[in-house]
This record gives structure tokens, C-alpha cells and sequence, in this order.
């Protein structure tokens, strides 16, 4: 499964008014090629902090679902983030997913350092936390997101292509993003 | 009543409804005024993108933090939340003046840098 395969398979899901985010590299080069839409924002800088602008627009917003389409490097970057996602009450309208190829893919290549995610995100207090290793268990998992707490993925991917930067600055993308959100 | 838990009461009166940040022993009557309204996270850059997700939907959220912590919010400030115009307000207890801890007066003579981040729509308070 290639980080473009699963995101296709995710993106295809969601509705028009859920929100999608995706962490700085090469997660955002994917997510607009799999299709521009206004829920999405892409995270080009603040690394490792996607995870917590999405559980921001979570807590404020607890009718929008959220999904956050995180790193393993990114992830790791900021893994107080997660504790604090899976300390939060009732967060259901959060999913978070890492887009697992354990490596720094943006810079080069190099490797990341290694921790069992499915794991840790249960220890933060997440209440369903999954491994996907193939599409073909994808919809059993994804038919069990939306739970009473945040639930995650831990995505596990070979790389896909590298695909051009999303072609709108992160200006326009945030004041579309921002005209979505308090959108009635 | 002591000057912290008036500005706490000021800001509460402009409408902040959510405090997030990193506690500072010098804030203890800014949190103690806040009360329930404060959220304790891991790190003063989650705070402030915690507070920029809140603020695009339409909080006016309030990050506090002990001096200590500017080197944190420097990178989410200057790639993405102070320079997009996400509204977020600062609230910076001080430390390292005048007959403070040896470890604290190195970052008192750095501590202003936030205010080089901050864009239109957002403010820092120092205390």
C-alpha cells in the first residue's frame, strides 16, 4: 500500500464538510494531489504541530469531524501532542492518522527513530487505535472511527512518487480554510 | 487581589473563554482567576497550535507561558501562526530581571523576540 493508495481509499470516505490536515512534506504534496478541496489545510510549516491545530478546531467545533494526516517524524517530533489528544474527553470528532513509511521521506530519506504508535496512542488515553498494513482491511477499520473518543491509524506505507507542492500559498489556503470552518 | 488575576479578570471581560498554556509559579493568580477555563498541555508550541486551531474557527484564545518557554513557540509562530492571521494573545511571565536565578537572565535579554512574530491579529502581554 503506497501513502497515495491509502489516502485515496481515506479521502474518498469523507464527506465534503469533514477537515482534513496534513503535516509538513511530503503528506501534504499528497493530499492535494489526491484532490484540492476547501476542509483541506495544508500544514507547511509549524512541524510536528498539525496534530494540535487539529485537536484546536476539534474542541472548538465538536459538530466537524477532523482528521489529521500526521508523520511518523512529525509525529515523533511532538509526541506530547498526542498525550494530550488522548487526555481530552469525548474528543469523537477527532481521527488521527500517521502515515507511517519510518523515514524523514521530505529530506532525503533518513531514518526515523522507531516507536509502536498503535500502542502508545492507546497508553494516551485514544479509544481505538489501529495498525493498517493493506486496503483490504481498510473498511473494517475505517467503519470503527467516529467512536465516543479520538481514534487512530497508524498507516503503515511505502512512499509514493513524489507529486508537486500544493499550488495555493499557505495565505490563500488559510483564509479559504478559515472562511470554510465558520462557514453556516 | 494581585495584578495577575486583574488582567485574567480583563481578558475574561474582552471575551476569552480558553486559556492554554504551560504553568509559571508567577501565574498562579493569572490561573487561579482563570480557574476552568485553563487547559495545561505539554509544550508552549502545542499551546499556540492548539490556540491557532481554536481561533480559526472563531475563539479568541489566550496562550500563557513562562519566559522560559519563547524558544518553543518561535517555529510555529514564524512558519505558520504569526504570519498567517491567526488571533491569538500572549500572556509572558518574566523571568530573569534584576536579582533573579542565574538561569533565567540569559533568556530575560531574548524574551521580546515574540513581539517580532506576532502578526495584526494577535498581542503579547508580559507580566
Amino acid at each position: 500500500m503506497t501513502s497515495i493508495e491509502f489516502l485515496e481509499e481515506f479521502v474518498s470516505l469523507c464527506s465534503d464538510d469533514v477537515v482534513i490536515i496534513a503535516s509538513s512534506g511530503r503528506n501534504c504534496r499528497d493530499l492535494y494531489r489526491v484532490g484540492d478541496r476547501d476542509g483541506n489545510f495544508y500544514m507547511v510549516g509549524a512541524m510536528g504541530g498539525a496534530s494540535a491545530f487539529g485537536l484546536g478546531i476539534a474542541l472548538a467545533d465538536k459538530n466537524r469531524k477532523v482528521v489529521v494526516v500526521d508523520g511518523d517524524g512529525s509525529a515523533l517530533m511532538k509526541l506530547g501532542n498526542m498525550v494530550t489528544i488522548g487526555n481530552m474527553c469525548s474528543m469523537k470528532n477527532l481521527t488521527h492518522i500517521i502515515i507511517n513509511n519510518k523515514q524523514y521521506l521530505s529530506t532525503g530519506g533518513q531514518p526515523c527513530q522507531r516507536v509502536d504508535f498503535k500502542t502508545f496512542a492507546f497508553s494516551c488515553g485514544y479509544l481505538r487505535s489501529f495498525n493498517l498494513f493493506g486496503l483490504d482491511s481498510s473498511a473494517k477499520i475505517f467503519n470503527q472511527l467516529w467512536y465516543t473518543g479520538a481514534s487512530f491509524i497508524n498507516a503503515h506505507v511505502t512512499s509514493s512518487k513524489k507529486y508537486a507542492r500544493p499550488a495555493i500559498s499557505l495565505f490563500d489556503n488559510y483564509e479559504r480554510f478559515k472562511e470554510f470552518l465558520r462557514r453556516k | 487581589m494581585n495584578s495577575g488575576s486583574n488582567l485574567a479578570k480583563k481578558l475574561i471581560d474582552e471575551g476569552h473563554t480558553i486559556f492554554i498554556g504551560v504553568p509559571c509559579s508567577r501565574l498562579k493568580g493569572f490561573l487561579k482567576e482563570v480557574g476552568d477555563k485553563a487547559m495545561f498541555v505539554t509544550s508552549e508550541s502545542e499551546a499556540v497550535m492548539i490556540a491557532a486551531g481554536m481561533a480559526t474557527v472563531g475563539y479568541k484564545p489566550v496562550v500563557f507561558l513562562q519566559n522560559s518557554g519563547i524558544g518553543d513557540v518561535i517555529e510555529p509562530l514564524a512558519s505558520f501562526a504569526g504570519i498567517a492571521d491567526v488571533g491569538i494573545v500572549f500572556v509572558v511571565s518574566r523571568r530573569g530581571g534584576p536579582g533573579d536565578e542565574v538561569h533565567h537572565t540569559k533568556m530575560f535579554e531574548y524574551d521580546k523576540i515574540i513581539e517580532s512574530f506576532i502578526n495584526k491579529e494577535s498581542k503579547v502581554l508580559f507580566v
